[in-house]
């Protein structure tokens, strides 16, 4: 009763009981991630939303997008799903009013369906490729030590010789370019040349022989030897992969190339009533943040007027306004919200609009540079006489501002 | 016999190899081109005039209007409509709004209808709105989570959609009307008489 038995027993034990150990932590895994039964109408209406593009925001799911649409397209989801439709009945209805471009993820038919299987089918060719490439590196690594000690002192020249010539016969053996394998070619073709003569020399079969013999073991000893000092990515298909990789460099640039020089036409998204742009995609995380602080404390007017501002930096002025709007309806009384709101109408296009409210943050505080510019403004644009007046004055108390240069040239000529 | 021949490294068999191997480089090659274009095409993303709706049923639209009373749309079959989905507080709607009232006086003489969609809008504010703007005289279908908006396929307001007179929806408009829309695509539907 030694150790030596037990070892092997032992360890085979201990693997099972890792791998059961193992298994058994993943199913606790997996039955915590899958939460505790069936999930509540909220978390399925939710798990559905977040598969479904916002039509207004794009880059965003309906779950995530603060959207008007997104809201609309949340309460048809629970709606749907309510009244007992599956999820992908409710993905269906959407396809039907946008096309497929509305789901997140690609449908599992017509081309889409190829997104799906290409990592299905990938997975396992990858695997199999690899496991081809570790047992060819090992039976080469394992060859190398059985020749160098047995084979190759070996003088059985007339065996090697003979097993060379018809390995060579058969084209089993295609010496490669490396001097072993010139040396080899030559020697097999001496010996060919030899064989062939009418009158057979014994002599120089018995030299042709051996010197084939030589040649053969030597370059079995070469490629034995050199193979297994490079590893097994010498089994690599280099070329594929740099093929593949060139392949996948070109693809990238070209629909790179592609995307950004699609121009933005009449036919293009209006947001609002802004094309989309690039700093709204930046915002975009941003926006989301702001929007579900809103969406956590609704009463707080300063969570509104900084997604007011956000949506403002970005162009969306309808989503802007209406952010000021709730923000202007839990604080009635802050002048500075109704300044912003007052902006953003200037620059949309509806001066009209903000100028009554500007007028009367104009008398409220006659010396603050941003109410008068903005004033100014609304005055120039509804071409009110006294946007002259009211442009200077802003000139005299802010003359560096940076946007006074801008106004100064607007008042050439007055 | 097998000893070495055994032991001959399968390496050096180059013409069959590197023609498989070249053969493995195309196929890989052709997934790849395969894959790329498939995510190419999904990159571009579709044209929104472009409605899945067109040339199919208008979607249902009924529901409690504006100024009270309600609507179903499917009162109006035979008819020619133009159905507008708007809100008070959608800049471009403001700036369109005195096209389609214009639209409405000349159009509806010959038959044309119109129908607003108004969305997530308070109805005061609406109404102030429709009163600031000339008054439209035709109806307007609330809409006050965006649901029917959504019905409708809409990306983004306003949006406006003509029905033909079977039902169907025949144009789209995706942001601010313009007078040569309304020329293109509504006046050669209408069959009444043109009035001066």
């Amino acid at each position: 009763m030694t150790a030596g038995p037990h070892g092997p027993v032992a360890r085979r034990w201990a693997a099972a009981a890792i791998l059961v150990a193992v298994l058994a932590l993943a199913g606790v895994g997996l039955a915590r991630a899958s939460g505790d039964g069936t999930p509540s109408p909220q978390q399925r209406a939710d798990a559905v939303s977040a598969t479904i593009r916002c039509p207004t925001c794009q880059g965003l799911s309906i779950k995530d997008s603060p959207s008007v649409l997104a809201t609309g397209s949340r309460a048809i989801v629970e709606q749907q799903l309510s009244q007992g439709r599956t999820p992908d009945q409710v993905r269906q209805y959407f396809v039907d009013r946008y096309g497929p471009f509305i789901l997140l993820s690609p449908q599992t038919r017509g081309p889409g369906l190829l997104v799906w299987l290409i990592p299905v089918l990938a997975l396992p060719a990858a695997a199999g490729l690899a496991w081809r490439w570790v047992r060819r590196a090992r039976a080469t690594r394992d060859r190398a030590p059985a020749m160098a000690a047995g084979r190759v002192p070996d003088t059985d020249a007339d065996g090697d010789a003979t097993q060379a010539l018809q390995a060579f016969g058969c084209g089993e053996l295609d010496p490669d370019d490396s001097p072993a394998g010139e040396a080899l070619r030559e020697a097999l073709l001496v010996r060919r040349a030899v064989g062939q003569d009418d009158v057979t020399d014994d002599a120089a079969l018995r030299r042709a022989e051996a010197r084939l013999g030589a040649a053969y073991r030597r370059y079995l000893t070469r490629t034995a030897r050199v193979r297994p000092s490079t590893g097994p990515g010498r089994t690599l298909p280099r070329r594929s992969l740099a093929a593949v990789t060139t392949a996948v460099l070109v693809l990238t640039a070209g629909v790179a190339l592609a995307a950004g020089a699609r121009t933005r036409g009449v036919n293009d998204l209006p947001t609002g009533d802004l094309p989309g742009s690039a700093p709204q995609q930046r915002a975009a995380p941003r926006l989301g943040e702001l929007a579900a602080a809103t969406a956590q404390r609704p009463t707080d007017a300063r969570a509104w007027v900084a997604l007011g501002r956000a949506y403002d930096g970005t162009g969306q002025f309808t989503e802007a306004l209406a952010a000021y709007d709730k923000a202007l309806a839990l604080e009635p009384g802050a002048d500075d919200v109704a300044l912003l709101r007052a902006g953003v109408l200037v620059r949309a296009g509806s001066p009209r609009e903000a100028l009554p409210v500007l007028a009367a943050l104009g008398a409220k505080f006659p010396d603050d540079p941003d109410t008068l510019l903005l004033l100014g403004l609304a005055q120039d644009k509804t071409g009110a006489p006294e946007s002259t007046k009211t442009l200077r004055r802003f000139l005299q108390l802010a003359p560096d501002a940076p946007t006074a240069p801008g106004v100064r040239s607007l008042l050439v000529g007055r | 016999m097998t000893g070495v021949l055994d032991a001959v490294p399968d390496r050096p068999v180059p013409a069959g190899g590197r023609r498989r191997r070249t053969t493995r480089a195309l196929v890989l090659l052709a997934v790849v081109a395969l894959v790329g274009t498939v995510l190419a095409s999904r990159l571009g993303g579709p044209a929104p005039t472009r409605s899945v709706l067109l040339d199919r049923p208008a979607p249902p639209l009924a529901g409690p209007l504006l100024r009270g009373g309600s609507f179903d749309l499917g009162q109006w079959r035979g008819e020619v409509v133009v159905v507008n989905v708007w809100a008070s507080w959608c800049i471009p709607c403001q700036r369109e709004q005195p096209l389609l009232v214009s639209t409405y006086e000349q159009l509806a003489p010959r038959g044309l209808e119109m129908v607003g969609i108004n969305v997530r809008d308070e109805p005061k504010t609406a109404r102030a709105f429709l009163e600031r703007y000339g008054q439209a005289p035709w109806p307007s279908v609330m809409d006050p989570d965006g649901r029917r908006a959504v019905d409708w396929g809409t990306f983004a307001l306003p949006e406006t959609y003509l029905v033909n007179r079977d039902g169907t929806i025949v144009a789209k408009a995706v942001g601010e009307l313009d007078a040569a829309w309304i020329q293109d695509n509504v006046v050669p539907l209408l069959t009444g008489p043109v009035t001066p």
